[in-house]
């Protein structure tokens, strides 16, 4: 079986700086903050590397390849997808922001010469990402789509899906090839491997494929929330007379 | 004394508003953040010891008689104030009795023309340092626990701030102060620029972690605050040798900027967005002080990097770290790294310049060989002397159970620990000894330990306050 996750290493938008928010554009230089993993693409990776692991101990082959597009992929999250038990990390050269469509077509054009199997995602790759790219994938690729998955297990050659949907699980059965996108799922955090692991896997590289991409999008804008906080002594003689200022300066009291 | 009849007569003591045996107020107010704590309250386990009580005086007075109440019938007092110790430094023993100052939070005096401010133990640093910000001041003492600490566990744990390379430690700003002997007696250190009378006394309460009383008042240094006048600054340099250096001659040439910190590769990939080429160590600076001679210090030690081959990096990378360093504060609690099946921490350690290179080798080399489930281990200068600088290891394992979260962790400070005492370093450079590297102490101070002992039989002939810091417990 052939499991591919598709993810994405996004600016840490919680360090970015108010004022860069305030004049956002696709040029604004962020690699001050770092890059991390989606939470949702998270998930999707771990549950790919727990469908590996139950396949290969009731002895079928099983492979795992994480896929990713992107020329800004940190060296140290893809040395922990090696570590944490990933057979390949495909890196498509190329930065796509803001396109689904575009993004969509890259990974499946890659996913269309490669041997079929389960394509996973995350439901969405950053905040600001529109969500809308497992479902192309699947269109494109004329495969089966899951969307909000909890966790899938292997099944005598098939996949059992939980599905969170209108505030309730629906459990499927469905064959391989399919595309499933992660959401709010229980596995929430990629397996960290001991250092003793990491250093197993030696040096292994991404594999990097040329990508030819359209020309970026612009025109988009955002704006930092205020979060400053300010600290302030409560002139109170007790607990329930703090309490009682706080209630009030909430407008709990009149 | 048994555990009713202790709290009724506390209650008695100081008003029964003051006192309080609710299970949940004792579990809050025991809280600890060493590591392998919070895996266990991420597993649902309290594992911490159980007061009978915890008690909340108001003013000298009040911890005066609860100290001589408690020494007279042979009972434990854990002191404590914020509540954001690491070491263990303020769990109770169990039956004993939290006195907790943080009820005590009044700032008595800003003293404009002599330079000094006076606070009660409880007052919060954050609040004392934004209120002195309005008014043109600092107290230049910036901890990571600034959202969290007050003024005298501060100075009980000999606590240093980011700032330090030019304000000092604690140790460096504490004019004054006031403190209650373990017998109720009430001392007080008075505030003067420097005296020839004698040993420096308030060193003796500077860093007791409350093994020989309770400080109640603080009178500390304060400095014009001009963050408009700030130089900042980052650098790649090749490797932490090199790096080391680079402190070394910044030192050695007289340069005093207020931040300076070298953190390694795997810090630099991993908390600074990997912004410095491959492989390198990033070095933050930051200098303050009047405008021309922050300009004039960021410029000289620009010009001392520039000989080691540092590559510039501008100034986002500190800015980024000015805004979000003491995160981890609101991260506290939140079973981040229970959640990955982590236990993880940091431990911090000091040496001369010519040792410092060869424990951070030492543990970075033994560790993976000695910790089988250790998921990473890396390290920072934060805080640099003429001298010699400190080693801020922070390292994470994998644990399968609750049980096992401790002994996993004691060994990688095992390591860290061994390695820094082979070398002549101080096994801790500023969380203090806390009750988690208390078996160490002996071969940290050597045949001056016994100081350590004569002191605390002086003062604490009954062994009340804080049972298990600081000195081992004879069994």
């Amino acid at each position: 079986m052939e499991i591919y996750v598709c993810f994405k290493a996004l600016p840490d938008f919680e360090q970015v700086f108010p004022d860069d928010w305030n004049q956002f554009t696709l040029g604004t230089d962020l690699d001050y903050a770092g890059r991390i993993l989606g939470s949702f693409d998270e998930s999707a990776l771990e549950i790919g590397l727990r469908l590996k692991d139950k396949l290969l101990f009731s002895g079928e082959a099983a492979r795992c390849t994480a896929l990713t597009l992107s020329r800004r992929l940190p060296a140290f999250i893809s040395r922990s997808l090696f570590a944490a038990g990933f057979d390949e990390v495909v890196q498509l050269d190329a930065d796509v922001e803001f396109n689904p469509e575009e993004t969509a077509r890259l990974l499946s054009d890659f996913l269309k010469s490669a041997p079929p199997g389960m394509v996973l995602a995350g439901l969405q790759a950053g905040f600001a990402d529109s969500g809308a790219v497992p479902a192309l994938i699947a269109c494109r690729l004329g495969l089966p789509f899951f969307s909000c998955v909890e966790s899938i297990e292997p099944l005598d050659g098939m996949a059992e899906i939980k599905r969170s949907v209108d505030s309730e699980y629906r459990i499927v059965k469905a064959r391989p090839p399919f595309v499933a996108a992660v959401g709010n799922s229980p596995v929430s955090t990629l397996r960290a491997a001991t250092l003793r692991h990491q250093l197993s896997c030696g040096n292994k590289k991404p594999k990097a494929l040329p990508a030819d991409s359209a020309p970026p999008i612009s025109a988009l804008h955002f704006q930092a929330r205020d979060e400053r906080r300010e600290t302030t002594m409560l002139p109170a003689e007790s607990s329930a007379d703090a309490a009682i200022m706080i209630l009030k300066a909430l407008g709990g009291f009149s | 004394m048994e555990s009713s009849a202790l709290v009724q007569a506390l209650a008695e003591l100081i008003g029964e508003d003051q006192v309080s045996s609710d299970p949940a107020v004792l579990r809050e107010c025991s809280r600890d953040y060493i590591g392998f704590r919070q895996y266990e309250r991420g597993d649902g386990k309290f594992w911490e010891p159980k007061a009978a009580c915890v008690a909340w005086p108001r003013n000298s007075v009040e911890v005066s008689s609860l100290l001589a109440f408690l020494n007279a019938n042979g009972a434990d007092a854990a002191p404590r104030t914020g509540g954001s110790c690491v070491s263990l430094g303020s769990e109770p023993v169990e039956g004993g009795v939290i006195v907790d100052g943080s009820r005590m939070n009044e700032l008595i005096e800003l003293n404009e023309k002599d330079l000094f401010v006076t606070a009660s133990c409880g007052v919060s640093l954050e609040y004392l340092e934004n209120y002195l910000n309005n008014r043109g001041w600092t107290t230049g003492h910036f901890p990571q626990s600034l959202p969290m600490a007050q003024i005298g566990g501060l100075v009980a744990t000999r606590s240093i701030g980011q700032f330090s390379t030019l304000y000092g430690g604690i140790e460096d700003m504490v004019l004054g102060l006031e403190a209650v002997l373990p017998d109720g007696r009430i001392i007080k250190i008075k505030n003067v620029p420097r005296r020839s009378a004698g040993p420096d006394l308030r060193q003796i309460f500077i860093g007791s972690e409350g093994a020989i009383g309770f400080i109640t008042q603080v009178s500390l240094k304060i400095f014009r605050y001009a963050p408009e006048n700030r130089w900042m600054g980052a650098f790649g340099i090749d490797t932490m040798h090199k790096g080391l250096d680079a402190l070394r001659e910044i030192m050695s040439a007289g340069w005093h900027p207020a931040v300076l910190r070298l953190h390694d590769p795997v810090e630099m990939e991993r908390d600074f967005g990997n912004i410095a080429p491959e492989g390198n160590c990033i070095l933050l600076v930051i200098a303050e002080g009047p405008k021309a001679l922050a300009a004039a210090t960021g410029e000289g030690v620009k010009e001392i990097l520039k000989g080691f081959g540092a590559a510039d990096l501008g100034a986002r990378p500190v800015q980024r770290w000015l805004i979000h360093r003491n995160d981890v504060c609101g991260r506290l609690d939140h079973f981040d790294y229970y959640k990955m099946g982590a236990v993880a921490d940091t431990c911090e350690i000091s040496a001369t310049w010519s040792k410092i290179g060869e424990i951070y080798d030492a543990v970075l080399e033994r560790l993976p060989q000695e910790s089988e489930s250790l998921v990473v281990v890396s390290g920072h200068s934060s805080h640099s002397y003429t001298t010699g600088t400190n080693i801020y290891f922070s390292f994470g394992a994998m644990v399968d159970k609750a049980e096992n979260a401790r002994p996993i962790y004691m060994n990688i400070v095992r390591v860290i620990m061994e390695e820094t005492l082979k070398r002549g370093g101080s096994i801790a450079h500023h969380h203090g000894s806390g009750k988690y590297r208390t078996q160490w102490m002996p071969q940290e101070h050597g045949s001056s330990y016994i100081l350590l002992e004569k002191i605390k039989e002086a003062l604490d002939p009954n062994r009340i306050m804080n049972k298990g810091v600081l000195l081992k417990i004879e069994e």
